[in-house]
């Protein structure tokens, strides 16, 4: 797409990702009245047409440059591109961070404190589940008890299944919270259990940024630029701040704005790549890298799928691929587990490419059997918390370069001991779990790491993190990460509803800060 | 890298050979074959992010293929060729998860898969499953 001739250069924010957090960011930044520019580098989207039911659909809502995996273990950042970012893909899945979550050194001696608790996200927890929509319950692990704008979805039959199981062995299966209308709200439809939200949601009953917080945004004067890849953060040297941002546009031709206030929501792979990419004579490492944390403690979830088939249909594909039925009965420490942290299950089954992509590594007849189980299977998800680690960092490869001719990003992961434990006592309680629930066959399927986060951490030393607690870096005053990379630990449950409660709570700061004259 | 050289004959023969180790014929249908599977990723295979990783993977079973059991790997019977892509998924894992990865999206795309595997395909038009909570 050719762009415009006449676009304003000059805004009170530029905003890199139009995600769940950018998009969040942007419509509170211009309901306070700032002039904000999102800078989108996939597509959008429109119509249903534009995302028809198609597992190739991957093809488009999914990263699709380059990237170089290294360490040993496998990790699926899945980072969306597109306006809606990762919510075009997601599966809407938002449980609250637990207490303990923020505080795991003090409290098991791993991992490291965070600079906030549950309570400085409380009001900002609400204020997301309202505005995105969140149905479900808090469950019966809750960090406090809470009410949800929808009520609960109803179990389909696959996670009564599962549910069945659980219950046996005495855990306390429960719906948990997700963005996915199980009512008609804020004019969208109710969920019709098309079992295709990966794919893009046909009806729009799931969440997306480009559904909830974007129109809001662009209602307010927000002007949101698809095609446009940010290759560089500006600096300008002189006045000690970043000055705006240089992208490129589908026809490779380059373009700037100035802001004065530089935004990232670009995930916690492609944020601190842009970062180490905008390196200059002040910050040779990296902008805003003086601490060298930049990419490092990279996180992920540790995760196993465990399938259990029947000997009657389970036609799983029914319903919401993922989250009918969760149970956090294990992730409470406990000294005796012989590990720190813990983790949930949660259901979670697919269309056919992705059952077949997450199976694992079988192939012949048993691969071929597997696959002809489909009818007949059910799986849940083992999700546990992963430690952060120096080792484990996003860099900037330097070889491979993406279309852009830009150095790609390159990952480096290897679980730590515990990592291990901890996936591995989740897989062996859902295997049990299937038994219980009647399976006549349980597989163990992939091994791999969900998630990104913790790679520009938040911190209250400018030595020991990147951001301050209201995502502002330590370096640069008007620069701002408002995604999962600032999380300090990955805890054991999903991180949308956190990422997006903590970029709520930076974008009143910003606009606190803004009002008192910082960014002038 | 991208390779701008053609696909090549043997690039076709030794990507569907491999492609049927990983879903391979019955008699509930023909497998990865039926579905073209190898020609599609042989099409593709030289322009793809993956490139360098399928022409590594590609030497490597040629000459496992040939130090192993004396002959190409589109040469393989039933039994080598299983044999074959173990010893691949040790010892070149990243290609032999490219290569399932691929080979599962041609086979788990198609309409004919879906019927007889028991998944009815997009449900949107038709309002989606009203009897998704009962049983199946």
């Amino acid at each position: 797409m050719a762009m415009e001739q006449q676009v304003n250069r000059q805004y009170d924010a530029v905003i890199v990702g139009a995600g769940p957090t950018g998009s969040l960011v942007a419509a509170k930044l211009a309901a306070a009245g700032l002039s904000v520019v999102v800078l989108e580098s996939g597509d959008r989207f429109k119509g249903h047409n534009a995302l028809e039911n198609t597992e190739a659909n991957a093809g488009k809502i999914m990263w699709h440059e380059p990237r170089k995996h290294v360490g040993g273990d496998f990790v699926i950042p899945k980072t969306g591109v597109g306006v809606g970012g990762g919510t075009l893909s997601w599966l809407g899945v938002m449980p609250r961070f637990h207490q303990a979550d923020f505080c795991t050194y003090s409290t098991e001696g791993v991992g490291a404190d965070w600079p906030i608790s549950y309570d400085d996200l409380r009001p900002h927890y609400e204020t997301v589940e309202r505005e995105f929509g969140v149905a479900g319950e808090s469950g019966p692990f809750a960090p406090e008890p809470y009410t949800l704008p929808m009520p609960a979805h109803r179990m389909n039959w696959h996670a009564q299944v599962l549910a069945r199981g659980a219950k046996k062995l005495g855990a306390q299966p429960f719906a948990p919270p997700i963005a996915i209308n199980s009512v008609a709200r804020d004019q969208r439809p109710a969920c019709i259990y098309c079992g295709w939200c990966a794919s893009g949601c046909p009806t729009g009953a799931k969440a997306t940024a480009a559904n909830t917080y974007l129109p809001k945004a662009e209602r307010l004067g927000v002007r949101v630029i698809s095609g446009a890849f940010v290759r560089r953060v500006n600096y300008d040297a002189a006045k000690g701040r970043a000055c705006g941002v240089t992208w490129i546009d589908d026809l490779r031709k380059e373009h700037r704005v100035d802001a004065k206030v530089v935004i990232l929501a670009a995930h916690a792979v492609e944020t601190p790549r842009l970062l180490l990419l905008s390196a200059n004579p002040t910050f040779p490492e990296g902008l805003a890298n003086s601490s060298g944390l930049v990419g490092k403690n990279f996180m992920s979830h540790p995760t196993w799928q465990v399938f259990g088939t029947f000997d009657h249909p389970i036609n799983a594909y029914k319903g919401m691929q993922m989250g009918h039925v969760m149970v956090q009965d294990y992730y409470q420490p406990k000294p005796t587990n012989g590990f720190a942290r813990g983790y949930i299950l949660v259901s979670y089954m697919m269309t056919p490419v992705t059952y077949g992509l997450l199976s694992g590594e079988s192939y012949g007849q048993d691969f071929k059997d597997f696959l002809y189980d489909y009818q007949h299977t059910a799986a849940w998800w083992a999700h546990a918390e992963g430690l952060p680690s120096e080792n484990n960092t996003v860099t900037l490869d330097p070889e491979l370069l993406d279309s852009h001719h830009l150095p790609v990003a390159r990952v480096t992961y290897k679980w730590g001991d515990n990592d291990v434990k901890v996936a591995a006592a989740g897989r062996d309680k859902a295997a049990e779990m299937m038994e219980a629930s009647g399976a006549a066959k349980v597989r163990i399927g992939l091994n791999y790491g969900a998630h990104a986060m913790g790679s520009c951490r938040m911190g209250i030393d400018p030595q020991a993190s990147v951001v301050n607690e209201f995502c502002q870096s330590h370096d640069v005053s008007n620069l701002f990460i408002c995604d999962t990379s600032v999380f300090v630990t990955g805890t054991g449950v999903n991180p949308t509803l956190t990422a997006m409660a903590i970029a709520d709570r930076a974008a009143e700061y910003l606009v606190a800060a803004g009002k008192r004259g910082d960014f002038q | 890298m991208i390779h701008e050289t053609p696909v090549t004959l043997q690039d076709i023969t030794t990507l569907s050979a491999l492609a049927s180790g990983i879903i391979p014929a019955d008699d509930r249908d023909a497998g990865a074959t039926g579905v073209h599977a190898g020609a599609s990723i042989a099409a593709r295979m030289r322009t793809s992010p993956y490139a360098d990783v399928y022409l590594d993977g590609l030497k490597a079973a040629s000459e496992m293929s040939k130090s192993n059991f004396g002959i190409d790997v589109d040469a393989l019977d039933t039994t080598q060729l299983h044999q074959l892509v173990a010893i691949l998924r040790e010892q070149v894992p990243e290609f032999f998860r490219q290569l399932r990865a691929d080979v599962c999206v041609y086979y788990l795309s198609d309409p004919g898969v879906w019927q007889r595997i028991g998944f009815p395909g997009p449900s949107t038009d038709d309002g989606g499953y009203s009897d998704f909570d009962q049983p199946q």
